[in-house]
Parts: C-alpha cells; structure tokens; sequence
C-alpha cells in the first residue's frame, strides 16, 4: 500500500522490467498526466454555459413536445462538447497515449453537474420551470445510479438501435409515443456524431506526429511518436466503426463502452457500467491475454475512468442544485453529503458471480476479464472504477486471494458480495423476477444490487434512530429538545411517555408502531410522486440502454424500464441495536437507569443543553451514566446479546413492508400505477429490495437525530450501513479496545434476517495495513462460503496514517477509504468524514 | 593583471532579440558551430582567458592549435548560454480579477521591458563605469505562475483555468527544503526575471517596475481610481554570476549544462506542438526556481576530496570521477553499473542527479532526455544573526518544457529519493549532510516571445477566449 503518489512512482520505478505490478511505459505516460489534473481543479463547464436550447434551435423548437426538446438539447451537448466550443473551455481533449479515447465530464454526485436547459420558462405561456421547481424537480433531476445495458450496444450498435427506434415510431400512433422515439433516434444520432469527432480529433494527433515524424525522422522520441502514429490511427479508425455498428474486438467494445459512458454522463445521467467482465469476455482472444495487450486495455480504461479526481477539497466546486438526482417521493429539496461525495462518480463495475441463466445448478461466471481487473485494482491506487466482485461458495481460489492482495493495496475495493444470499432475495423481491435476472445482479453506482440493463431504481429512508427517538420521546426527535421545542420535534405518533413504559417488549412494541407509520408514509410518498420525472427529465440515451423502455415506447423515467426496483432503507441500525441492548440490560433488566431519567439525558444531549423539560439530573449524574451507556457492548463484534436486537428490528422493518405494500391504504395508488404503467406483455412490477444504506450519509444522516441511549451526541455520525458503530466523535478513543478478528466479527450478520436485505447489507471494516494477504483471502472464503453478512468492504488503513493524513493531507493523498458504495481518497473528505473514519474499529484478520 | 570581462576582445553574444522565444531563457547563447568565420585569435583569447582554474589571467596557456582550439570551443562554450552578470528576480502579484486589466496590465509590462532591452548604453554612464559596452545585453523574462489561472482558492479569477499549462501548479514541498520555507506561499502569479551585464543596469530596471508601473498605469487608464494599485511587488532577488561560472563551493557548476544545438531547443527547453500543451503555450518554458542557501562553515570544513565525493566531480579539473569518461574533452562520466559506486559515490550530487542509464525508464525515456537548462545565479543576502553566518548561496533558475519530466521527476525519482539508485543510498548527499537547504522558490511558465512590434508578452494565452 503507498501513501501517496510519489512513493507509488517510486515503487514501480524500482520493478523490475516486467513485473506484473508495472503498467506498460504508455500507461504511465497517461497517469503521469492524470495525477497532476487530479493535484488542480476539474475543468467545469460555468454555470449556465451550455445554454438553452432555444439558443442553438431557434424559438420554434419551443414548439416541440418536452421530451423532443429534452432529445435535442442532449444532442445538442454532445455536439458542443466534442467541437470547437469544448475543445476551448478545455473539456475536450485526447491524449495521443491514449488507447481508449473520450472524456469524463467533472461531474460527480458531490459537484452537482451542467446540462443544457430545454424548459419553457417565464418567456413562454406555460412555465415548466417553475412548475417543476416547485415540485422539487428540475433539468438536475436525472438519477443515474443504475447499470445501463452496455452489451446491447456492444452487440448491436447504435445504428441499429435507431433503425429500430425510428420503425417504432413509423409504426405507432400515439403521439406521445411518437415523440418519445424521435427524441431517442436524435439522441443516439449525436452519440454517433460524438464518436465522430473524437475520430478527428484523433486522425489530427496522428497526423501531427506522422508530420513531425517525416521532418525528424531521428525525432529522439521517435519510437514513442510512431506509436502515437499507430495509435491514433487505429482510434480513429475504431471510432468512425463504433458504437455506430457492433463491436468486432476487445478493445472495440472497451471503446464503445467507455464512449457510451462519456455521453451518458455528460447529458447528466451518473450511471455505471455493469458486469463488464461478462460482456468483455467473448471478445477477448487468447493471444491478447498472452501478451499483455488485453491488461493494457484494461488499464487504458481504468486511466480514463479515474481522470476526475480533486484531490484538494480547496479546488471542490458546487454546481449543485436543489433538484440535483432527485429521489422519488421525498417531498422536499435533494441535498446529498456533498462533504464526501466529490469523487464519486457512480463507476461501479461488477464481477464474477454466477452465470445470468436460469438453469437449476448454478454455475461460476469468473473469467480472464475478471482476473484483468483484479489486477488493475490492485496496480492503480485509484478511487474508480470501484470493484465490486461477487463471491460465492465456487468462487475460485485465485480469484479470492486476488480480491485479498487488491484490499491491501489500499483501493478499499473489491466490495465483495454473496451471491448465495443475495440471488434468492433478489429473485423473492417482485413478481416476475427471473433466476437469470438475479443472478445478473449488478451494482448501481453504489453498492446496491440492481438487474443490469433492466431496472429503474430509487430508494426511500426510514431512519432506524427517527424511530428510536419517536418511542423514546412520545413521538419526537430529541435533535431539538429544548432551545426551540420542549419535549422535542414531533413528528410520529403521541405514544406513552417513558414512565409509563413497563417492559422492555412494551418499549418495542412502540416502537414497531413508530416504524410501522413511517413505512407506510415513505411508501405512500413514493408511490404517489412515482412516474413524476417523466415529464421534466426523459433520459432518451438512457431509455435506449433499458430494456423495456423501446418495447414499451416510455421512457426510462416514465415506467418504461423492466423492473422497477426500489429499496426502502433504514440506516443507523447498529446505533439503534446498541441503544436497545442498554435499555433491555440497564434500564429494564438491571434497573441502573431510570427510562426517564435516560430519555433526561438524551433531551439534554447528554447534558449538554439545559432548557429542557421533564426530570432534571445534575451532570455528574449525566456524566456517570453516559460513560456506563459508552462501555456497553456493540453491534458487530460478534456478541449475539447485542446483535440479535439488530436482527429483531431488521425483521421488523422487513415485514412492515411487506405488509404496508399489501394494505388497503395503499391498494388505490397501487392499481393507479398498473393502470398507467402495464402494457400487453409487460405487468408493472415493483421490485422492493429493503437494505440499510446510509452509504456516505451516516454524518448527514447522524445530524438530525438527538442523542441516543449508546452514548453518541445529537447530531453526531451514525454507523456507516450495517456496520460496527465508530467512538464518538467528542471522545478520543481509549487504547487497546479488544477487537475481534474479521471471521469473529462475522457472527454478528450470521442471521437470516440479515439476509432479507435484498439491497445490500455492506459490513464495512477496517484492517491494518500490514495483515497478512494469506489470513484476509481465508477470511474473504469464509465470507463467501456464508459467513458475515450479504456484502462486505474491506479498508485497509492504519488509524496512525488516517490521523497523520488529516495533519498533512499532501503526504497521504493516496489513502483511501469505504464510503458506500465507492471509494474516496481520505485527504478530500471533509473533516467530520475524517473524525468518523478514524474512529472505527479495526479488526484483527 | 586581470582584465574586466567587458574590455575583453572576443564579443559577448547578444540577446537574440527577434525569434518565438522570450529573451533570457536560452539567449544569449555561444554559437551552437564552429563556423569558420569566428576569430580563431579570440577565441583563443576567450578560451585563454576563462581556463579551467577559473582564474582570470593574463597568463594564457601555451598557443594551441586551431583544432584543439576548435574542440575547446564546441566544449565549453557552443551551444551554451552567454549569461549575463547579473540577475533580478521580481515577483508581483494581480490586483484586479479583471481579464482585460489583465491584459492591460501585461501590455505595459511589456512596453516597459522593451524599452529597457532596446536602451542602449549613454555616455552619461561613464560616471559609475570606467568604459561603456556596446550593450548591457539586458534581458526580461516574465513567467506566469499558476494562481493566476486558478488562485488558492479555487477560483478562475479570470476564465483562465481551461488554458492552463499542464504542468504548472504551485511548488509542492521537497525533502532538502528548510523547514520555514513553505513553497504555497511563496508562489506569484507573476515573476519578472531580469538580466544584464552590470548590477545598475538591474537596480534601475528593477526600480522601473517596481516603482513606477502602477504609478505609470494609473496615467494610462484614467478610470482606475487613485491610490489603486494593479501589482503587488512581493519580493526582489539578486544574484550575480562569476566570469568562471563558479560558485560559492568553489566548483564548476554548469559543466554539463546542455550545450544546444538546433533540435535541442524544443528537445529540453521549448514547448512544441507534440507536448500536448495548450496551443498558447508552444514556444514557452517551464521556470523552475529554488533559492537554494549554502552552508559554507560546514563545506569548508570538509577536504577536498570529501567535497569531490558531494558533487562527484573533481574540483580543479572538473572532471567526473568515473574510471570511464566521454565526450572530446573527457568531461562526460560513464556509469556502466548505474549501482556501482566505483564511478562516484552514488550519493553525490552529479550521480543522484543525471544517472545516464540508456535503457528507457518506466516512462519510455532514456535519463538525457530529462535534462534542462540551467542559469544559477550566486546569491549573497548578508547576516543572519540568528546563526553567525552570512546567507549566501544558489538562485536556482532552469527552464524546461516539462516540470513534471524534467524537474520533478530529476527530484522526486532520482535525487531524493533515498532508495535509487539502489535501496539505502539516502538522499543527495548535499542535501543529506544540510550543506544545501532551498529557502524559498516557485514554479512558473514563461509565455512564448513577442511575435511582431506592439504585441504583448502572453497574447496568444488571451485570443479564441470563450467568455467565462
Ligand atoms: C546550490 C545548489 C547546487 C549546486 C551548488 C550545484 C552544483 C553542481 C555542480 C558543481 C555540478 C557539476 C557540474 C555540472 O555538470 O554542471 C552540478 C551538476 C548538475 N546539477 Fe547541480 N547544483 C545545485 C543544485 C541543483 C539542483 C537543485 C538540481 C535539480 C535537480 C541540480 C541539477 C544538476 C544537474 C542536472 C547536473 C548535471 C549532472 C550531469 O549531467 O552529470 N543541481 N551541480
């Protein structure tokens, strides 16, 4: 593991000439230039620079219907982009070592993201602006976050996808329909023309050093320059072929791919690539493995992939609206951790896993691509692509320890997944669900579990501490008791006050009534804004890339996709497990503490504010009872006294939505949306993968609740998903805290309600950088034989180089950590991320 | 009795005032060829006047032949810079966030540095100098640093950031910098290098910008406010050079600085096209600059022979310490085991620098690409009281067409890095001993020259702008 850049040089500087840790000199050259972009600042395009398109079109296309307007103004960035306008303001660029060509935009889920305006506004007689904005949703609103079917290109084409788009719209009499197709055809066109010009911009670096070549043939970097020649050349050439026609070569469909990937994002869809090892893999031929040259692509890719990175949170910029990526149903402003999210750009890529049929025994999917990529994420201290390697009881042996030697790199990837647990959840989790489906998972641009190319997706939280509070509190948060509420904020059910609650079973019996009302709340909110982006946000790139959306004739925001998947969340279960053991031990069962003289201290935070109601304790009390809260055990080392109080709300949770989903209150939205959404052949089937994410919300999502009865502050982070708790932010952390090891710990998800989080259930752990790759591939094969929860993340950094990197960020600015579902280099992560990631356990491998 | 360089009868090269290149980064130069029409006689008597020992004397070597005379010369002066005595280096920073101030601003600039290259030398100087030259060669050099496309903070002060130089970012820290010098800081968003023949001539060029640009802008543009000032002078340094090239450790320093020939320009100095640069950048430079303080009490303590072992060069002779030399003049080493430290320790300064290994590097290049221009100035700054010892040491200045390259990778991989060329070598020994320490320097990027009478030095940064 490096610490930062210039020990990584240093490194491969001291390889011997053919190690296979050294990339090739070209591959250098490329992230030689990366890494000094990553230094500065991302070129944006300004606020606003891309205009509207009545600028480019003239008024009358004002005329056209939204989702027409929509397919031009993504064509119409495209074509900006890639030419002139974007060659000036630096966002369109080649590198003549480059093998695989294109250009990321800066985006990133943090950023916020520029796309080019297509409402009326108030210049008009209907003004979509404010009727969108009013709504919380606007140009912005586009989700990304899921896998488009990237094979589907690869294999067809665009040009055929468009012939059969434009025979769709010939044949159909819908207007709307009509519309939708046209939109999608014009938007594909400019993808086309997007490659286009690369393929100039490529034939005119090979001309220039076929040029300087023919005036200095002794050139002294003439060997370099003549592969220059050769290689834009056959970029060039490859770019006028493809993503137009079908791709006929490895590198094609990495280049078609990537490409695809480019115009996506830059039409401000943030979405990822899929299991790129299953789709690469008929390409490959076995003299390209031989070689080498098949690992070159690989890494060409993974350069191209990683270019956006800000390594200094000075240089963050905020394009950032307040519809940006909106969720479905959440009823206000949508406003991500941006403090963690400035290099999390959604470039997940699944492998391995199980082949995608529906054949009785299941059969191991890891190829020679798989291992490529293995690899690269071992050789490249990069934040993306971030792996995610599904495992399973076959898994092969090379291919786990190769996971294990990738953690210790420090890349805190592959994410690894169950597939023996997560398949059959997937398959239980809607109607209609294929084996071939699940066991085609993907994960999204996170690490939530998708079908690739098939699914929409959002999710909706229900905050396992909101509930906790609300039993605690009659209904309120602590967050603001006292100062500007008495008891609290309001905001469930009047249930008993504490010293009515006689039990431990009476106190969650209150507390299922409190998560039972907020289920059916996220859900009714869900399903009554369903379908709403259709109308402000259609994604034609995107819809052509779902299957389901072109058959239907919708668009991917407007029902259109196959499955539609959504995940209702509760975070914080951890913080809520180790709050319900200290009730059950020391306030019904020992009888230590009085409930409401525990819920005192919670209105207080823990005696930090005075202007409180109810029994008044004096702080040494306060002061004793925390630290007897703090020195209780903790979910997730391993003690079934505490975990099974996690298992007991999972199912909790659980089954509140499967009930909510089959009650009458919701029956009538329910059959509105089957009525809108199903077409012949095609049912409308939710797919409901409850999971646990705060992904990298656990400060944001920590920052609304009061404190709770483990001892942590108000506001203060939670657990990061379904992962040990980390020592308060306010406290140091005492030396020598026994720890398990990893395999120890896994008894702490080694319940069946765990593995009813079909979404996802990530224990993230943290390992010291000098455990042994041996003893973390055996661990990585009891995880994947069934050990531990349905995923894992492994990050391997020493709490001694975590606190060295905040004291001097420029010497560590390779250390990089779990957030969710990504990876993030420490030094850019805002100060309270820091706080939260060196107060995590470490764990003995 | 030794003789002033400028009574001298060989004439110095001139500033070559009209090619796509800013003055004072290869010019003036010594012509790259022995041309025939040179004067066989002066240059003997340069060759005679300059030897080895440094030491300037009438006593002139026996008279050597017009072959060995040739060799000489393509040795030590061909393709060379022809540096002037003296240098300034002024660092100022914008005040305005204004892209058209900007402009203005670099207009007068570069009126100002016209005038004082194009100043010929007046009889009225005969007062402070005994004999007036034909010119003073002044030369102005102006370098961009890299707050002026992006600042600290962020922000694009003036749209700028799109166009910035790949390479050019503010000097991170290196192992061998004192522990006060923090290199954020003392960067610029511009530096004005000044160069000339005698030390007036740089204290009134100095003072012309210094003192009266503002002065001389707010006349020119009647709606900036009075009192308003558009530059901020930060800092001005001096350095002087010594006929012999020596400096302060009393060696030779610039034996193997890169002799060019035609090709060599944009093999190490001057960007091109194929650098992938953007377009305004080509025919500009990369500066490096370090101030670098000498320990003298501590090197002088040293023998000579230890001192040879810190550069791996002999001292009298110049010579490399290698069993093996190269070049006409046997001045070049050979390391036919770049980890064998029978050829000079492989700590010292000329080994942990240039290890001339043939094999290209991870990269794809050989070591001799990685060479830049070097054009150090010694420095004396006084007393520090704190210590006892007088400041006295190295304006490092060199140019290159990559920072990260050439420079950064001489430093990072090679010179400080304390495991190459073989684990547990340690850093360059003059660093690791604390005889060398850099107290202060900055990364910049010198714009192309002027490309016709009334343009302005960084034009070609402004046109084909977008709005921003
Ligand atoms: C006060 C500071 C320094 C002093 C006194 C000094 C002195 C010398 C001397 C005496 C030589 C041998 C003669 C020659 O080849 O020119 C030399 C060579 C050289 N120095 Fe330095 N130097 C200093 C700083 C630096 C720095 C900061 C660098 C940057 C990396 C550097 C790079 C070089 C290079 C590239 C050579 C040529 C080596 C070769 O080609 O064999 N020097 N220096």
């Amino acid at each position: 593991m490096h610490h930062n850049i210039l020990a990584y040089w240093r490194h491969l500087q001291s390889l011997p000439r053919g190690h296979e840790d050294l990339p090739s000199p070209r591959v250098n050259r490329l992230m030689l230039n990366m890494f000094e972009g990553w230094r500065g600042q991302q070129v944006f395009p300004s606020f606003g620079s891309l205009g509207h398109i009545r600028d480019h079109d003239g008024e009358g296309v004002m005329e056209l219907p939204l989702v027409e307007r929509r397919g031009l103004a993504m064509a119409r960035t495209l074509e900006l982009i890639s030419s002139d306008w974007g060659h000036v303001r630096g966002v369109f660029k080649i590198d003549p070592d480059e093998l695989i060509v294109g250009t990321m935009p800066p985006y990133s889920v943090g950023q916020g993201k520029e796309v080019m305006d297509y409402f009326k506004d108030d210049r008009d007689e209907r003004d979509e602006r404010l009727e969108f904005e009013a709504r919380f949703l606007n140009q912005w609103s586009n989700f990304g976050h899921i896998c488009p079917n990237h094979e589907k290109v690869v294999r067809r084409g665009l040009r055929a996808i468009i012939d059969e788009c434009v025979a769709f719209r010939d044949t159909c009499t819908d207007p709307e329909r009509k519309s939708f197709y046209t939109s999608v055809a014009t938007a594909l066109e400019s993808v086309i023309l997007f490659a286009n010009n690369y393929a100039a911009a490529a034939e005119g670096q090979a001309e220039l050093y076929r040029r300087v070549l023919q005036e200095k043939p002794n050139h002294p970097q003439s060997a370099v320059f003549s592969e220059r020649v050769d290689g834009m050349s056959a970029a060039a050439e490859r770019l006028r072929r493809i993503p137009a026609a079908p791709c006929e070569s490895f590198t094609d469909a990495v280049q078609c791919i990537f490409l695809m990937n480019c115009a996506l994002h830059w039409t401000g869809e943030l979405t990822s690539l899929g299991r790129l090892d299953q789709i690469l893999q008929p390409f490959l031929n076995p003299e390209e493995l031989k070689t080498g040259a098949a690992q070159v692509v690989i890494d060409c890719l993974w350069v191209k992939l990683d270019q956006r990175v800000t390594l200094d949170n000075r240089m963050i910029v905020d394009h950032f609206s307040q519809a940006d990526g909106a969720l479905m149903g959440a009823g206000g402003a949508s406003n991500f951790d941006q403090g963690a999210l400035t290099n999390q750009w959604m470039q997940q890529l699944t492998i391995g896993g199980l082949i995608a049929d529906n054949e009785a025994e299941p059969k191991d999917a890891c190829n020679d691509v798989t291992r490529l990529c293995l690899h690269a994420a071992r050789r490249f201290p990069f934040n993306c692509p971030t792996l995610d390697l599904r495992v399973h009881k076959n898994t092969p042996g090379d291919v786990i320890d190769l996971a294990a030697r990738a953690l210790l790199s420090g890349g805190a990837h592959p994410v690894l997944l169950n597939d023996d647990k997560l398949v059959p959840a997937l398959r239980r989790a809607g109607a209609g669900v294929e084996l071939k489906s699940a066991r085609n998972y993907a994960c999204d641009g996170c690490y939530e579990t998708i079908f690739p190319g098939e699914t929409e997706f959002s999710f909706i939280y229900v905050p396992g501490v909101d509930v906790l509070e609300k039993a605690l509190n009659s209904g309120a948060g602590f967050g603001a008791s006292g100062g500007t509420f008495l008891r609290g904020m309001k905001g469930s059910y009047r249930s008993p006050p504490a010293n009515e609650i006689a039990g431990f079973e009476d106190f969650f019996a209150i507390m299922e009534e409190h998560i039972w009302l907020n289920v059916n709340r996220q859900i009714a909110g869900f399903l009554s804004a369903y379908g709403a982006k259709g109308a402000v946000c259609p994604s034609p790139i995107l819809s052509a890339m779902v299957d389901g959306c072109l058959e239907s004739g919708r668009d991917f925001y407007d029902g259109g996709a196959r499955f539609h998947m959504f995940a209702p969340l509760m975070t914080g279960i951890s913080t809520v497990a180790d709050s319900l053991y200290v009730l059950e031990k020391l306030v019904f069962g020992e009888q230590v503490i009085a409930l409401d003289e525990l819920v005192a201290c919670l209105r207080s935070d823990w005696g930090a504010r005075s202007d409180v109601v109810g029994r008044k304790i004096t702080p040494e009390r306060v002061a004793e009872l925390r630290a007897l809260c703090l020195a209780q055990l903790r979910f997730g080392h391993g003690n079934k006294a505490v975990d099974r109080h996690a298992w007991r709300l999972i199912d909790s949770f659980v089954d509140s939505i499967e009930r909510a989903l089959k009650h009458p209150m919701h029956a009538a939205a329910i059959a509105q949306l089957e009525s809108r959404f199903a077409s012949p052949g095609k049912p409308f089937n939710l797919v409901v993968t409850p999971g646990v994410g705060t992904f990298e919300q656990y400060n944001f999502g920590g920052s609304f609740s009061g404190a709770t009865p483990d001892g942590r502050r108000a506001s203060a982070p939670l657990a990061s998903d379904l992962s040990a708790s980390p020592y308060p932010q306010d406290l140091e952390v005492p030396e020598g805290t026994p720890i398990p090891s990893l395999t120890q710990a896994f008894a702490s998800w080694n319940d069946r309600a765990v593995t009813r989080f079909a979404d996802g259930a990530p224990s993230d752990f943290n390992i010291a950088e000098d455990s042994s790759p041996e003893a973390l591939t055996k661990a990585i094969r009891v995880f994947a034989d069934g050990q531990g929860s349905n995923v894992m993340t492994v990050t391997t950094a020493n709490p001694t180089t975590l606190a060295a990197a905040e004291a001097a960020p420029g010497d560590y600015d390779l250390v990089r950590v779990r957030m969710g579902g990504w990876t993030e280099f420490f030094a850019v992560l805002f100060s309270d991320h820091k706080r939260q990631h060196r107060r995590r356990p470490v764990y003995a491998v | 009795m030794p003789k002033d360089l400028d009574t001298m009868l060989v004439p110095l090269p001139d500033p070559l005032y009209s090619t796509p290149y800013q003055n004072g980064i290869t010019d003036p130069m010594w012509p790259a060829e022995f041309d025939g029409a040179m004067d066989i006689r002066q240059i003997a008597e340069l060759l005679g006047k300059l030897n080895r020992s440094g030491r300037l004397s009438d006593d002139s070597p026996p008279h050597p032949g017009e072959a060995e005379l040739q060799a000489a010369y393509m040795s030590d002066y061909a393709g060379r810079i022809a540096r002037q005595n003296n240098l300034t280096l002024i660092r100022a920073n914008v005040l305005s966030n204004d892209r058209a101030e900007l402009i203005d601003i670099l207009r007068l600039l570069t009126q100002f540095a016209v005038e004082e290259m194009e100043r010929k030398p007046s009889i009225a100087h005969v007062g402070v100098l005994e004999h007036i030259p034909a010119s003073y060669r002044v030369t102005v050099t102006f370098g961009f640093g890299a707050t002026l496309f992006v600042d600290p903070a962020g922000t694009d002060r003036f749209g700028l950031r799109a166009r910035k130089p790949k390479y050019l970012k503010q000097m991170p820290r290196f192992p061998g910098d004192a522990a006060h010098f923090d290199p954020a800081r003392t960067g610029t968003d511009l530096l004005i290098a000044v160069c000339s023949d005698h030390p007036y001539v740089n204290v009134a060029t100095s003072r012309f910008f210094v003192e009266l640009f503002n002065r001389r802008f707010r006349e020119a543009h009647a709606e900036i406010a009075a009192g308003r000032n558009l530059l901020e002078f930060v800092s001005v340094e001096e350095g002087f050079a010594r006929k012999d090239k020596r400096e302060f450790l009393r060696f030779d320093d610039g034996i193997d600085n890169v002799h060019m020939g035609a090709d060599d320009l944009h093999r190490f100095v001057y960007v091109e096209e194929t650098d992938g640069e953007p377009a305004w950048c080509v025919n500009g430079s990369y500066l490096v600059y370090r101030k670098i303080r000498e320990d003298m009490p501590r090197w002088e303590a040293m023998k000579q022979a230890e001192q040879e072992h810190h550069i791996g060069r002999h001292k009298e002779s110049g010579k490399p310490l290698s069993r093996q030399v190269e070049g006409e003049d046997g001045m070049l080493p050979v390391y036919p085991d770049p980890a064998d430290a029978v050829d000079g320790p492989l700590n010292s300064h000329v080994r942990k620098v240039q290890p001339r290994r043939s094999e290209p590097d991870l990269f794809g290049l050989p070591d001799l690409e990685r060479r830049f221009v070097r054009r150090p100035y010694p420095f004396f700054d006084g007393f520090d009281p704190a210590t006892g010892s007088v400041i006295n040491g190295l304006q490092f200045v060199a140019f290159m067409k990559s920072i990260q390259q050439q420079f950064e990778h001489v430093t990072n991989m090679w010179q400080m890095n304390p495991d190459f060329p073989v684990s547990g070598t340690g850093i360059d020994v003059m660093f690791a001993n604390e005889i060398l320490s850099v107290i202060d320097g900055g990364y910049y990027f010198c714009p192309p020259g002027l490309r016709k009478p009334g343009d302005y030095i960084g034009a070609p940064l402004f046109e084909g702008l977008p709005e921003w």
